[in-house]
């Protein structure tokens, strides 16, 4: 797959799931869209560094806990999310268990 | 303690021959992760020789494909894997040196380079049965060409010999054989690094010892099938791999730059919100 395929079909599959969890965790408006940018901030760098690393797994991991970390503050800094950093750790496990079963 | 000193000073004795002679490993893919145990080991060189004139290389067996090579390209194998009955190379390299994405090809489309390995084969009977172990290179010798294999084409490597003591050399020397000329050829193994390959003993400094060559010999009887165009996918055929890094990495930087800006305008309005 190429890197461009790749970083798009990655982005957009990120942000569906995403925002499906959001709804469901009935979020709405503002809220959706900071959480659509927290996304379009973290996950295009952490695939582009992924598939320069040549899909390092370790690396993987290391950005994942990096990007809830920064997706949190996002939240805690542009939402009202009672638990920001919790609400990014389980959107970003999910997808990341979803992208993997793709 | 001096015991302890004594134990861990001979395990690094012993550990540092090995390390000087670790294996190649190849770059690993998440699907050559997962079945590398099943992987036999080749280490060969092949060339791209498929019917429909290039080959596929795909990201696993069956699966996308990373790149096309038209028939004639080199590309180095690092093993062979079974998948649904069919052989499965895993290519490491190709001629433009060691690929970021190794990826799999078919075997059965890929025809394996003649190399030293079957030049002593097929002239085994043919060897002279000297010692090498004393020679030595006349004093004016200032360096060595190393060929795959008598009358393969070009030399894999010119050796220089200055500033170091090559009286060991012999030792490295073994295949001794003479050509139709009455030159004497020699096999070098391993020596100051790998140097595997063909030295002609009585031209050692001649780049072209034959005016006739034949590069690139298959194994067996086989011959190219003629190579054609590969699909016409733009990345294939117009953009060199790689070129397409830095517009990746601008869309990036603008995404994050777009993402920044709005957060920060959220951020700011939300403060304001929160004032009032």
């Amino acid at each position: 797959m190429t890197l461009l395929l790749s970083l798009g079909l990655s982005l957009m599959l990120t942000e569906f799931f995403e925002l499906l969890l959001a709804l469901l965790f009935k979020k709405r408006g503002r809220d959706l869209a900071v959480v659509a940018l927290a996304n379009l901030l973290t996950n295009p760098p952490l695939v582009f560094l992924w598939q320069l690393s040549g899909k390092n797994l370790w690396l993987l991991l290391a950005m994942e806990g990096l990007v809830v970390l920064i997706e949190g503050f996002c939240y805690q800094k542009c939402t009202n999310f009672k638990r920001p950093f919790l609400f990014a750790l389980v959107c970003n496990l999910i997808s990341f268990l979803i992208g993997e079963l793709l | 303690m001096k015991r302890l000193l004594a134990i861990l000073l001979i395990a690094l004795t012993l550990a540092l021959p090995a390390a000087a002679d670790i294996a190649y490993e190849p770059p690993v893919t998440d699907f050559y992760a997962a079945v590398s145990e099943k992987v036999a080991r080749i280490e060969r060189h092949y060339l791209a020789n498929a019917e429909a004139g290039y080959v596929a290389m795909r990201e696993k067996p069956d699966g996308n494909v990373l790149s096309y090579y038209k028939n004639g390209e080199q590309l180095f194998v690092y093993g062979s894997y079974t998948s649904e009955g069919v052989l499965w190379g895993y290519i490491a390299r190709d001629q433009k040196g060691e690929l970021e994405t190794p990826g799999w090809i078919k075997l059965e489309e890929l025809s394996l380079l003649y190399t030293q390995v079957e030049f002593r084969q097929e002239h085994a009977g043919e060897q002279l049965k000297t010692d090498l172990s004393a020679f030595e290179w006349p004093a004016e010798t200032e360096y060595v060409y190393i060929f795959e294999y008598p009358g393969c084409g070009e030399a894999k490597r010119k050796y220089e010999l200055g500033g170091k003591d090559h009286t060991q050399m012999g030792n490295a020397l073994s295949f001794h054989w003479k050509d139709e000329q009455g030159r004497q050829w020699a096999y070098i193994g391993y020596y100051m690094g790998q140097h595997y390959g063909f030295i002609c003993l009585d031209d050692p400094q001649n780049p072209a010892p034959f005016a006739e060559t034949t590069p690139n010999k298959l194994v067996g009887d086989v011959s190219l099938y003629p190579a054609k165009e590969v699909p016409g996918t733009v990345e294939a055929e117009s953009i060199p791999k790689g070129s397409l890094k830095p517009l990746a990495g601008g869309l990036v930087a603008a995404a994050v730059g777009i993402a920044i800006g709005l957060l920060l305008a959220i951020f700011y309005g939300k403060k304001k919100e929160d004032r009032r």
